[in-house]
């Protein structure tokens, strides 16, 4: 099989177009593409923020998209006491209404809890499970580890060590750093399911998954629940709209607050509109053909999440220092986010790198 | 060529304020007053020499004690400076200050009278980076990343325009 041939040069041009354009508001779509946004066109402020563009999970700034998030008037729904509970209910409709993913399972997570981003859940589960020692895999989504360190609370990669009977587990599906299945992870839910450690399933990039038709088991007695987010899907990250789902009904911060009814009416509203006016795969349908179209002409390899692709570490060549991007657990420099490619395509072919 | 300085701690002795003249490659291209912010223009050749003269200090701008301490002295101190564009940071240190016969490296303060020099080449960036890198051997990718810049940025001046 023939090698694919990375373009890191071109990888490197588009990457300082786009920083310099943010600054000279040339972009299609204005917006941040990484948590640093350059304050000026000098050199080192471009160059410092060049070597992050790609390195983010952010969802594609599509602008149809976000022509219906304006479209969307989220105030009305403060005075909605059942917005929240609306979209916890549609939210499997919609997502179940995508006929490429096979759900085993999933009606025995009856209980729906809308969540402030995943973040919000996952802060819950942390406190719930403070006493055992959480595990994940190398490349799962840094926040976990940056917080376990910073409030000292017992981890591991499930790599370095064997699982044990007081360990919990976060996996993410498509996972994380590889936009993918990770290869080991019906091992380790065997393994879970063995010693009895529970599994919080994290489907984050799911929305986003080309995979043709995807079997998903959720009836292992190791998973106790599942974390879904809108973050991904549509480019309303910083509305944090998610959703946890599991089998028994928890009383965690989170659910205590659900049951008073005083979660984000606005985040509710929100996503529950958008899941009204766009399909689960929305983002697929519409760029599919782009991210083979990237990856053929940057030498990537697309990954099955359609704004990844992985190739070389981007910020190895020749990097000397900067490599990981606001954590030291940030270790996701082969993972390329096409989507800032996908949103300027316009400008990108104006200044002839699209072809 | 864009020159902007910016001097810092200027004093006065009896109301004589500190005068300098700018000049590159022998032609002086500002004569005046000493102010924290001065912004000049010049063309620039390829390879240039600038120098800031210290143009009115006189002994008697410098007052001593009894001791022989001074206690007022006409003076003042360049902070920074950016070349078309370009802040020097601490490349600025890369110069030297002339006075009588002697040659002090890395002075940017003006006490005596003489005249501070700093020689650099054009495009300044360029420059810049290459002299970093050749002093701290910290940034291998310097060329091919000011290439990239250049590239973009006449690039994306070229969409500006239509």
């Amino acid at each position: 099989m023939q090698e694919i041939r990375q373009d890191t040069d071109k990888i490197t041009k588009i990457a300082w177009a786009l920083m310099t354009a943010t600054v000279r508001g040339k972009l299609d779509v204005p917006g941040e593409y990484v948590w640093n946004i350059p304050t000026n066109d000098e050199f080192y402020e471009i160059r410092s923020k060049t070597y992050s563009v790609y390195s983010s999970g952010n969802c594609i700034k599509d602008m149809d998209a976000i022509k219906t998030i304006e479209s969307v008037n989220p105030s009305k729904y403060l005075r909605d006491p059942w917005i929240t509970k609306k979209f916890e209910d549609y939210f499997p409709q919609w997502l179940t209404a995508c006929p490429r993913f096979n759900f085993q399972g999933l009606d025995d997570f009856k209980h729906g809890c809308f969540a402030q981003g995943s973040q919000e859940y996952f802060l819950n589960y942390y406190m719930t499970n403070r006493n055992k020692r959480f595990r994940v895999f190398k490349g799962e989504y840094w926040w976990h580890m940056e917080v376990w360190k910073k409030m000292g609370l017992q981890w591991a990669y499930i790599e370095d060590d064997d699982l044990q009977a007081n360990d919990v587990v976060i996996l993410s599906f498509p996972f994380a750093r590889l936009g993918d299945k990770h290869p080991r992870q019906e091992e380790l839910l065997d393994a879970c399911d063995k010693i009895g450690v529970p599994v919080m399933l994290d489907f984050i990039y799911l929305p986003n998954s080309t995979y043709e038709s995807v079997d998903i088991d959720l009836r292992r007695d190791c998973i106790d629940s599942l974390s879904f987010s809108l973050s991904k899907a549509f480019p309303i990250a910083t509305a944090r709209v998610a959703l946890r789902m599991t089998r028994q009904k928890l009383d965690d911060p989170m659910q205590i607050s659900n049951d008073e009814n005083v979660s984000n009416r606005i985040a509710s509203g929100l996503g529950y509109e958008m899941m009204q006016k766009l399909k689960v795969d929305y983002m697929v349908d519409k760029y599919k053909d782009e991210q083979n179209h990237w990856c053929r002409v940057l030498g990537l390899e697309p990954t099955k999440v359609v704004h990844f692709a992985l190739g070389k570490p981007y910020t190895d060549v020749g990097r000397m220092n900067q490599k990981r991007f606001f954590s030291e657990f940030n270790d996701q420099e082969n993972r390329y986010n096409l989507g800032p490619l996908f949103a300027n395509k316009k400008l990108l072919t104006s200044l002839g790198y699209y072809g | 060529m864009n020159l902007e300085f910016h001097f810092k701690n200027i004093k006065s002795v009896n109301g004589k304020e500190p005068i300098c003249r700018i000049n590159v490659n022998d032609y002086d291209i500002y004569t005046g007053a000493v102010k924290e912010h001065v912004m000049v223009s010049h063309d620039s050749e390829q390879k240039n020499v600038l120098r800031v003269f210290f143009e009115n200090k006189t002994g008697r701008d410098t007052i001593v004690d009894t001791d022989n301490n001074i206690v007022e002295d006409m003076s003042f101190e360049l902070e920074r400076l950016k070349i078309d564009g370009v802040d020097l940071k601490h490349l600025i240190w890369q110069s030297s200050y002339h006075y009588d016969d002697t040659k002090i490296d890395s002075c940017l303060f003006f006490g005596p009278k003489g005249y501070w020099e700093i020689k650099f080449d054009v495009p300044v960036l360029r420059w810049w980076l290459e002299l970093n890198h050749n002093k701290n051997n910290d940034d291998p990718t310097w060329e091919q990343d000011y290439n990239h810049y250049k590239e973009v940025c006449k690039r994306l001046d070229r969409i500006q325009t239509r």
